[in-house]
């Protein structure tokens, strides 16, 4: 850390800044739980290593958008100190209960037959069919959801560098892949760890599924730490 | 719907409040105008480094200056924003996320920032950053 923050100190770039800040907030204790949930689902097509590097890409796709709406909505009129305030305030509050529903969902326990819900709830649990849309809405998602340090970071450093300028958007973008990388490189380190034991014995497919029980049961783990650790 | 609500009465609560803004205002800065009021703001959940940070600065300033510390010119508050009784001194400070804020009547500095860069990894810089800042508003 005492690295980036040097680093971030010497830079005069606004481009490498934001890329330095992505990394703060990527390694920083305080989104750490979000980071291993993501790092395990962007692994679950375990056997697959590519797959695990696109999951990675769009996930990061994700973050980016999330990342890149809120200062356009600041450019557009909102203000900025309220809206800061209120993703700081309930960021993290509504994470554990959508983490638990989508480790429910995982798991087969939860079935909606509701005719809009059904696509996405068979998609949900095909385990071959998993699409890419999945891993954006998790980046979506997992950038909302700011922990106390990250909020700092991206309302109090990036998004005033950002709205300063009109050229500033792409800043947040740079700051989602910082933020994305060292999560794709785990999932991918993951992954061809896991396929070179796969190739030996030939069972990755009982391994792979067991893995995705493992990933289900870490997302209503996370879930209820968040709870744990914002209301009581 | 609970968001609603809050909207609702933090929206009836701004509008009831900004009615008698001004005289609470006026007296607060007459009344703590040579006072040096550092108040670090934060939520019910917290952090590791958000903790630290807090901790530190408070350490700072009771060891940068014992006696003013100690004759209450300088004082240290730690603020959740999230009780209620918070609302009118985040209101008159504008505060609406964590800040660190050290306050001498009407002027305002503004530490967030530097607190989550150094805190924790540069304690020491951290402490010349107050030193110098405090030190700022007591000449003024």
């Amino acid at each position: 850390m005492e690295f980036l923050t040097d680093l971030l100190e010497s830079s005069t770039l606004p481009l490498f800044t934001a890329f330095v800040l992505g990394l703060m907030t990527a390694v920083s204790p305080c989104p750490l739980a979000t980071n291993i949930t993501a790092v395990g689902f962007i692994s679950r097509d375990i056997e697959n290593r590519n797959r695990v590097f696109y999951n990675g890409l769009f996930y990061t796709l994700g973050r980016a958008i999330t990342y890149t709406i809120i200062p356009l909505i600041i450019v557009l009129g909102a203000d900025q100190f309220r809206f800061s305030g209120f993703f700081q305030r309930y960021g993290e509050k509504f994470l554990g209960p959508v983490l638990i529903v989508i480790g429910l969902f995982m798991l087969n326990i939860i079935r909606i037959n509701l005719p809009a819900v059904k696509g996405l709830t068979s998609r949900m649990q095909a385990k071959k069919s998993w699409s890419y849309l999945d891993a954006i809405l998790l980046g979506l998602l997992f950038a909302l959801a700011f922990c106390p340090y990250s909020g700092v970071i991206y309302f109090g450093m990036l998004i005033p560098m950002t709205v300063s300028s009109a050229t500033g958007l792409y800043l947040p973008v740079v700051f989602a892949l910082a933020t994305g990388i060292p999560v794709i490189i785990l999932a991918w380190f993951l992954a061809y760890a896991v396929s070179g034991i796969g190739g030996v014995y030939n069972k990755i497919k009982i391994f792979e599924l067991w893995f995705r029980r493992v990933i289900a049961a870490l997302f209503i783990g996370v879930g209820i730490y968040y709870i744990v650790r914002v209301y009581f | 719907m609970r968001l609603f609500r809050t909207f609702a009465a933090a929206a009836l609560f701004m509008a009831i409040s900004s009615c008698n803004a001004q005289p609470v205002a006026k007296e607060n800065s007459a009344n703590t105008s040579d006072k040096i009021e550092a108040y670090y703001f934060h939520f019910t959940a917290r952090c590791v480094t958000c903790n630290t940070i807090e901790a530190r600065a408070k350490e700072n300033l009771e060891t940068l200056y014992p006696n003013q510390f100690q004759s209450g010119l300088i004082t240290f508050q730690s603020v959740n924003l999230e009780d209620p009784e918070s609302r009118p001194l985040a209101k008159r400070l504008g505060v609406n996320g964590q800040s660190l804020l050290i306050v001498r009547g009407d002027q305002k500095i503004n530490l967030t920032n530097e607190g989550f860069m150094y805190a924790t990894v540069k304690p020491e810089r951290f402490r010349e950053i107050i030193n110098e800042k405090v030190d700022g508003l007591l000449i003024k």
